[in-house]
């Protein structure tokens, strides 16, 4: 059929003079040329568009999720104040994020001490004391960020500005108020992986999840801080009774016995945790020595440091 | 059955199989060389992608090498540093004096730090306050590596808790002069680094460079760390890839996906359970090529187009020449033998055309004899058939003489009865009647009278014929049947004579059906009409000389008897009658009649199936008839 129809086209053509001809010669010449051209530019790449917002004169990108927006502002910026902006638009991007924009506005409280809190003059001590302060009233429904609050309050206080009364009565106030609020050091992010299981693994962090509460650090500065023998022995006891005879049980023995006097009971409760053997040797190493400076016995401590 | 003639005519036409021949060769041929060429292209371009691919991995791996390589150094210049006594470790502040410096010159530290066999810890920047409280360095890994190592001591990769972004943690211990452990100095390095420079790479919008741990398929590197946050979505490729490949056990190969090719290649990083691999798009990469495909079918779509028209023109070309010695044919075939063929055309055409015109010329001088030797041929047959015919002429008129002379006796015998001579008398007026029509019609024969031509309508002269006798025909029980087509061309014709020939036929047919019948009367016009046939049914009578294309045939059909092969033979020739009142001269007139016309005789009989005459005259045409045009009823 098909060279039929060939040859009856051809016998069609064969009919008509050249100059007939040209008309469709170009058209058929034309109609290839632009059928092969490539595809245009602008269609290959329909790449998502990011939007951007202004603040404090920074362009920050507004993200889909809250979660994205936190993970971004918690990202690395050349500038502390991109940072901050970025830290901003968390609460004003995704205002129904209340948890999300109550742990920027703790990290924005936190950049108030500068890059190093450790060179934090008074007026940026204040200045995040503040913050904090606004944090615990407009967040006081979600305990994880009030007793964060209240422990960085007591922190700036008896660390950084030495009011250890002060500090102590924020510690305080965590215990009775928030006395089973787990710490997170930072909320668990998602590694990327490309194994089929397409399980995101727990975000690993640098250090174990240490299972403490807020309620546990506020007893350890108590220790640290208290003047009183008896409050710090207390802190201690309470301490014991959550973790027995762990490794921050081990810090907060380590502690006491370098923060106040040494006491028979004190020398009992050190020995019974160097007799379990399940407890961290660098840790149990510390307490010796410790105990070997209370007790004198410089030559069992030099054994110990070799 | 108009089409199928059309296709028969088409498959016929040699300008048409020879154009068709050309472009079939073109049709084949450009295509299959394009596409062989678009073939070992794509396969250049692909091993080219393979090794592209392949080594682009290796080139990342040492990329990655001499990047890890450079930490290395900057972690053993510390810890030296240190156990020289150019830092005192002692001193917190310096410590972080130093740290600050030496991180302001190396802005991929995330952190440096020192611990000591003591648990004390210095970091720049400085740990969140809550861990750091709670932080003993001797528990960390970094810590415990590079005292178990005694060196330097590479960690896992990790997510930095503040950036959640992949980091790694170098460290080296410190020792004192007495190879007593002090601590161990460590950087945190951001691995951020590498996505940065995968990010880099240019190997195309869908290519993808990435570094993974092989034990856990954790992302060490890739672009979309180095970025906004966004959703791994994009991990979909990467998973189907290293499925595949580790289902294949192989480092590189293809891998389908959402519709879409795709090469990877894997190389394995030295010294560290991570595998640095590079994902490309085949259709990207061969994007190229796929240019190189459209300007190949756009190239032999034009070239086809291009060579199409040409070999149309080389066709024609090539067929010119025999067209017009095609037409220089149907002239001499006509008749017109002074037409000569001019063709200008070098090589072959030329030399056809002079042979062409040669042959014309001999043919011209080869019919001046045929016509002279047929002149001397008719002067003979005349004296031939004047001696035949006189001994015709004498046989017809001996008897009647007989006759006369017999019955001249009767009248002049006074003796006889009155009524005897009276009855001889008119025996003696009917022979002469006989003799008197005998002589006219061998008058009709031997000398008829020369035709004036006019243009003439059969059909009308037809009917003109049959109202004067039809008449009398039909009382004598004979039907005429006409089947004349509504129009047909003119002839060139004297009527007279005509008539004379279809009155002679009619008698003829009517003699053939002593007790009546149908005479059947068709008329048709054709184009060079079969009348060669041989056949003993048939006898045909042509003249040489009368050339035409187009002719006009009466066919006048009888359902007498029929005539027999031997008589059908003898039946044209002079004064041979079959039957006893017949003097054997009307259809001998009837043939002379039509040669003058320049038209053929044919008549075709079977015993008991009755006789045809076909008589062809040629046309005098206004215009041609077309092959296709239907003249027939």
């Amino acid at each position: 059929m098909v060279p039929e129809i060939l040859v009856m086209i051809a016998c069609f053509l064969q009919r008509l003079p050249a100059r007939t001809l040209l008309l469709p010669l170009i058209f058929f010449l034309v109609l290839p040329i632009l059928a092969c051209r490539p595809a245009a530019e602008g269609e290959k790449d329909k790449e998502q568009v990011l939007r951007f917002t202004v603040i404090d004169a920074f362009r920050i990108p507004i993200l889909a999720t809250a979660d994205e927006q936190l993970a971004h502002a918690r990202s690395d910026f050349e500038e502390v104040h991109e940072k901050k902006a970025a830290l901003k638009a968390v609460a004003a991007l995704h205002p129904t994020a209340r948890r999300h924009a109550a742990m920027a506005a703790l990290e924005l409280a936190y950049l108030e001490l500068g890059p190093d809190y450790r060179l934090a003059d008074s007026r940026q001590c204040s200045l995040a004391m503040e913050q904090y302060r606004d944090i615990l009233d407009t967040f006081s429904d979600l305990p994880e960020v009030a007793a964060k609050s209240l422990w960085y309050q007591g922190w700036i206080a008896s660390d950084l500005l030495g009011d250890r009364r002060c500090g102590l009565t924020y510690y305080q106030r965590i215990i009775d108020q928030y006395p089973n609020e787990s710490l997170h050091f930072l909320p668990p992010a998602p590694w990327l992986t490309i194994h089929r299981t397409e399980e995101s693994v727990e975000h690993r962090l640098s250090y174990s999840n240490p299972g403490l509460t807020w309620a546990d650090v506020a007893y350890l500065e108590i220790i640290r801080y208290a003047t009183e023998q008896e409050r710090a022995w207390a802190a201690l006891l309470a301490i014991r009774a959550n973790h027995g005879n762990d490794g921050f049980a081990g810090i907060a023995l380590k502690v006491f016995l370098t923060g106040h006097d040494f006491e028979e009971r004190s020398e009992q409760l050190t020995r019974s945790y160097l007799a379990q053997s399940s407890a961290d040797q660098a840790i149990k190493d510390d307490l010796q020595l410790v105990l070997s400076a209370h007790l004198g016995d410089a030559e069992s401590s030099k054994e110990t440091l070799r | 059955m108009k089409l199928k003639h059309e296709l028969r005519r088409c498959r016929q036409s040699f300008h048409l199989r020879v154009f068709l021949a050309l472009v079939l060769v073109i049709v084949i041929f450009l295509p299959v060389t394009g596409y062989v060429g678009y073939l070992q292209a794509l396969k250049v371009a692909e091993d080219q992608m393979e090794q592209y691919t392949i080594g682009t991995a290796d080139q990342i791996s040492k990329r990655v090498t001499s990047f890890l390589a450079q930490h290395t150094y900057n972690v053993n210049l510390l810890a030296s540093l240190f156990e020289k006594g150019l830092i005192n470790a002692t001193d917190d502040r310096e410590l972080l004096n130093y740290f600050r410096l030496f991180r302001k010159d190396h802005p991929e530290f995330v952190n440096i730090y020192f611990g000591d066999e003591r648990g004390r810890f210095v970091m720049v920047p400085p740990q969140s306050p809550e861990v750091y409280k709670i932080f003993d360095p001797r528990q960390r890994p970094w810590y415990r590596g590079a005292v178990e190592s005694r060196g330097i001591h590479w960690t896992d990769v990790y997510l930095f808790a503040s950036t959640q972004k992949p980091g790694i943690t170098v460290s080296a211990p410190i020792y004192a002069d007495n190879k007593l452990l002090r601590g161990v100095c460590a950087i945190d390095i951001d691995l951020v680094a590498f996505s940065k420079f995968l990010q880099g790479i240019d190997i195309g919008d869908q290519g993808v460079a990435y570094i993974f741990e092989n034990r856990t398929g954790h992302l060490i590197a890739h672009p979309l760390l180095a970025g906004l946050p966004e959703k791994a979505d994009k991990l979909g490729l990467l998973r189907a890839c290293l499925g595949d490949l580790t289902t294949r056990k192989t480092g590189f190969g293809r891998t389908s996906y959402a519709g879409g090719q795709y090469f990877t290649a894997y190389s394995r990083y030295p010294g560290k359970d991570w595998t640095v691999g590079v994902t490309l798009s085949i259709s990207e990469y061969l994007k190229k090529i796929q240019v190189i495909r459209a300007t190949t079918i756009t190239l032999v779509i034009v070239a086809i187009l291009i060579s199409s028209f040409l070999s149309y023109l080389l066709a024609k070309t090539i067929i010119s020449p025999l067209l017009r010695l095609q037409q220089g044919i149907e002239r001499i075939t006509s008749g017109d033998l002074e037409y000569r063929v001019a063709i200008k055309d070098p090589d072959i055409a030329r030399d056809l055309a002079r042979s062409f015109n040669r042959m014309a010329l001999s043919l011209r001088r080869s019919l001046a004899e045929l016509k002279s030797t047929y002149v001397k041929l008719q002067d003979k047959e005349k004296l031939a058939a004047v001696g035949k015919m006189t001994a015709g002429i004498a046989h017809e008129i001996k008897n009647p003489l007989g006759i006369i002379l017999g019955s001249t006796q009767v009248v002049l015998d006074r003796k006889r009865p009155w009524e005897m001579r009276e009855k001889a008398a008119s025996f003696i007026m009917e022979e002469v009647m006989r003799l008197d029509n005998t002589l006219k019609a061998f008058l009709a024969f031997a000398k008829p009278a020369t035709p004036v031509f006019g243009e003439i309508d059969i059909i009308r002269l037809l009917e003109e014929t049959l109202s004067a006798t039809e008449e009398r025909y039909r009382e004598d029980g004979y039907l005429f049947v006409r089947d004349f087509p509504e129009r047909v061309p003119l002839l060139e014709a004297d009527p007279s004579q005509l008539r004379q020939i279809f009155t002679n036929i009619f008698l003829n047919s009517c003699k053939a059906m002593p007790d009546g019948g149908i005479i059947t009367i068709r008329i048709r016009a054709e184009k060079e009409p079969e009348m060669l046939t041989i056949n003993k049914r048939f006898i045909s009578l042509r003249n040489p000389f009368a050339v035409a294309r187009h002719w006009l045939i009466v066919s006048i059909r009888d359902e007498g008897q029929g005539i027999s092969a031997e008589r059908l033979e003898k039946i044209m020739e002079p004064f041979v009658s079959f039957r006893d009142d017949g003097i054997g001269l009307g259809l001998s007139i009837v043939a002379q009649l039509v040669k003058l016309h320049r038209g053929h005789l044919q008549i075709e009989s079977r015993e008991g199936h009755g006789t045809t005459f076909h008589i062809f005259f040629p046309c005098l045409l206004q215009r041609p008839l077309s092959d296709d045009e239907p003249t027939d009823s």
